[in-house]
């Protein structure tokens, strides 16, 4: 029995000329698990969106949805909302109230349950999910992880059949991301839940899938088991989101089934001739361009210390990547060297003009029209606004951009002031691969013409790609650093899924590049 | 540990309204002394020593600010102290204005108590009780402030280090502008979520983590029944021509120190209880 049947669903926004979605045929199964894949702008979040009638954008609609063998329309309200959840992007911003119980409390509230009821529904969540130290807290203060698991118990409160989310875990630190995620399996394995989920980030959700669709321009372009899926992908420009396993094995010419985990990867790996072929090109670099000596910072007078004896030397013309857990000090130690918090004691050596890209990109314009906050009046500007591709975006306000564009406009703005040194804090949040490629490639001619890079992050795999350092802060300290083979190579748990993959069988290799360089023939 | 707020919020409310409406409406030095004396104590054993010695000198500050200014307006009474600018100043209006002084005091303490025991859940309680969708506006508008103020930094901080404004006042107005474009974005965002979790049903209730039990039964007899012996056996004093006592009525006052005085021996009885036990495991 379908829980959803979309049949020769159409739709164009009111003011576009172009459909968003094209004749869309697809059947949902009671108790799947299906993952939906597609670029930025293919139609993922809008037809996500045609699904929950609360939320269905304006715009010319054809063709029909079936929910539970019923047309969505006729559905009533209250069976809409209990039993259709959805989960957006963003956090932050979904989150009602003022307090974790009762934001827990609201979706219940509104479908006018008893107090014991949703006293008894507070309590049952909150011990399944772990919310019980938090239970208390003001919504305000919990990490972004912790706001949408928040986000997603307070759906579940409502016991819905099905669950919707739009890129779930893009925001999250990969500690989170894998904890919704896990959260997601079980709901579906345990209670049935049917979980409907578009996300770019593979790794970890994609072997949970039953089924994977992938979208492109509005139309359904590939339908598969996770694992058959790959093959149908290869080469097509949603490869390079595939978890690096699948990849790994689109690049090798082997006869088996794709591998989409880790595990898989390893011993398709052991089945293959390695060469010891692994000597890397490191530039070196020499001119010091920052140095940080014996910070030491806390935010409060009783707090303990954020930072404590940091040390820390950056060599112009690199991309360093600084890493480390949520809360470890990273953003911090990107305020000190800006100069925006004052350690109290330690200096931060410098003679160059800093810019600083904040997390969220949004931040840096305060103007209504990209072509003012990037100042092309005049056609002042215009080369660097052409290498960043913004030429057609210009009259845009910032906030309509997408993801990827929003941050490409975010750095052309902050390199307006011809900084040498580049402070971005977690650039790769909520991008998807294509983004990030680019971005990389922006980061990558920065440092060609002699600008230093030093990035935040906790995408291992961004940092393992482009940057030429890495380190890890602990405990107020930089604990590890070293180049990125050392570095990665080093690690065995915080590292890349290449790196994982391939420890004993190839040494210090840590993208997929690194492995195929070293397999004959 | 905070015993008194673990008392239903009605209840405490009452306490609450009951003492500060005495204070402001009774006008009587006998009845200030005790309900100050009250909300000292509370407040000693509810907020850190270091905050009550500073709302003290604020609130000596203003005491003594009211107590001089009402003589230099009025000049009733009978007894002359002197003169300033052929304007008599009396003993009268001098005590006059200490009391006035007193009673703003008082109430102030007794308000600086309320906010400790009464935090946004309490007050959203007790509003949603009445107005429930008002009760919602509360909560929204407490997670809405802290989200806006750290935007609004962000976005300051971002654009004083990239060096797009010199000015500070230019800054502030375009991140100001920004922080609003940035709200009214997250503000469609929240609607969403509101309509997707079923906002604008009908029949919306209204969850709390309230029970009214017998304890909380007991004292809020308590508390009305001394209000209103408080109400009924006044102590009258006349202040022009002289400073004078009507009636003094042992009753009342007995009463309105144990309405003032509950919410400091509720909090002490709690406190030597936890010792005790502590003592014994």
């Amino acid at each position: 029995m379908e829980i959803f049947n979309i049949k020769n669903l159409s739709f164009k926004y009111n003011k576009s000329e172009n459909y968003a979605l094209k004749n869309i045929n697809i059947k949902i199964n009671r108790g799947e698990f299906l993952l939906l894949i597609g670029s930025s702008g293919s139609g993922k979040t809008t037809l996500l969106r045609m699904l929950k009638k609360e939320l269905t954008p304006l715009g010319e609609i054809s063709g029909e949805i079936l929910f539970n063998g019923e047309n969505i329309d006729n559905l009533s309200d209250r069976d809409s909302v209990s039993k259709i959840g959805f989960i957006m992007q963003d956090p932050d911003s979904q989150i009602v109230t003022d307090k974790v119980y009762s934001e827990l409390a609201f979706g219940l509230e509104n479908l006018g349950c008893k107090r014991e009821t949703v006293c008894s529904k507070v309590a049952e969540l909150s011990s399944c999910f772990g919310f019980s130290d938090i239970i208390e807290k003001s919504t305000d203060k919990l990490s972004g992880g912790e706001k949408q698991l928040l986000n997603l118990a307070s759906v579940i409160a409502m016991n819905p059949e099905v669950i919707i989310l739009d890129e779930p875990v893009s925001m999250l630190d990969p500690i989170y991301a894998l904890k919704l995620i896990n959260m997601l399996k079980q709901l579906n394995d345990d209670f049935g839940v049917t979980v409907i989920v578009a996300e770019h980030h593979l790794q970890e959700i994609f072997k949970y899938a039953d089924r994977v669709l992938c979208i492109e321009n509005g139309g359904i372009i590939a339908e598969n088991s996770p694992r058959d899926i790959c093959a149908d992908l290869k080469d097509s420009i949603i490869e390079s989101t595939l978890p690096i396993p699948a990849r790994l094995f689109n690049r090798l010419k082997t006869e088996s089934s794709c591998t989409i985990t880790v595990k898989e990867g390893r011993e398709l790996l052991s089945s293959f001739k390695v060469s010891d072929n692994n000597s890397y090109l490191e530039l070196k670099h020499n001119d010091l361009a920052l140095s940080c000596k014996n910070i030491f910072f806390r935010y409060e007078k009783q707090g303990r210390d954020i930072l404590k004896g940091l040390n820390f030397n950056i060599k112009k013309g690199e991309i360093y990547a600084l890493m480390g857990e949520n809360g470890c000090g990273k953003s911090t130690l990107l305020n000190v060297i800006n100069g925006n918090i004052k350690p109290y004691r330690g200096k931060v050596r410098f003679n160059s003009r800093i810019a600083y890209l904040p997390q969220n990109p949004k931040y840096v314009f305060t103007k209504d029209k990209l072509s003012d906050d990037l100042n092309t009046a005049d056609n002042k500007n215009l080369e660097l606004v052409d290498k960043l591709e913004l030429n057609e975006l210009l009259d845009s306000h910032p906030y309509d951009l997408s993801g990827g564009e929003l941050q490409r406009a975010a750095m052309c703005k902050i390199l307006l002031s011809d900084p040498d040194i580049i402070l971005l804090d977690e650039p790769t949040k909520g991008l998807d691969t294509y983004a990030k490629d680019k971005l990389g490639d922006i980061l990558r001619t920065l440092t060609d013409i002699g600008k230093t890079v030093i990035l935040v992050s906790h995408d291992v795999e961004f940092c393992a790609e482009y940057s030429d350092r890495c380190g890890l802060l602990f405990n107020g300290e930089i604990t590890s650093e070293g180049s990125v083979r050392e570095f990665f190579g080093g690690n065995i748990f915080f590292t890349t899924a290449a790196s994982k993959m391939s420890k004993g069988i190839i040494e210090n290799a840590v993208t997929i590049e690194d492995i195929i360089r070293c397999i004959d023939g | 540990m905070n015993s008194f707020k673990n008392i239903h919020p009605a209840v405490s409310f009452f306490c609450f309204f009951f003492i500060i409406f005495i204070i402001i409406f009774s006008f009587n030095p006998i009845y200030l002394i005790i309900g100050y004396l009250g909300a000292f104590l509370f407040s000693l054993t509810i907020l850190d020593k270091k905050a009550v010695f500073k709302s003290l000198i604020f609130q000596l500050i203003i005491f003594a600010l009211i107590t001089v200014t009402n003589p230099l307006f009025s000049h009733n009474g009978a007894t002359i102290l002197f003169f300033i600018n052929d304007n008599r100043i009396t003993l009268e209006a001098l005590i006059y204005g200490a009391v006035l002084g007193f009673t703003v005091t008082g109430v102030i303490i007794w308000f600086k108590c309320f906010n400790m025991v009464f935090d946004s859940e309490r007050l959203i309680y007790l509003f949603g009780k009445i107005f429930p969708s008002l009760a919602l506006v509360i909560s929204m508008t407490l997670r809405f402030i802290p989200g806006f103020i750290r935007s609004f930094r962000q976005i300051n901080t971002a654009s004083k280090i990239n060096g797009s404004y010199r000015l500070g006042m230019k800054r502030f107005l375009n991140s100001f502008s920004a922080v609003i474009t940035d709200s009214m974005e997250s503000a469609i965002i929240t609607s969403d979520s509101m309509k997707a979790r079923g906002y604008g049903l009908k029949g919306r209730t209204f969850y709390h983590r309230f029970k009214f039990n017998l304890r909380d039964l007991v004292y809020l007899l308590i508390f009305i029944s001394a209000f209103i012996i408080c109400v009924l056996f006044k102590t009258e004093f006349e202040f022009y021509p002289n400073f004078t006592l009507n009636s003094i009525n042992v009753i009342g006052i007995i009463s309105f120190a144990v309405l003032s005085f509950l919410p400091f021996i509720i909090e002490l009885k709690e406190g030597v209880k936890w010792k005790y036990s502590i003592s014994k495991i």
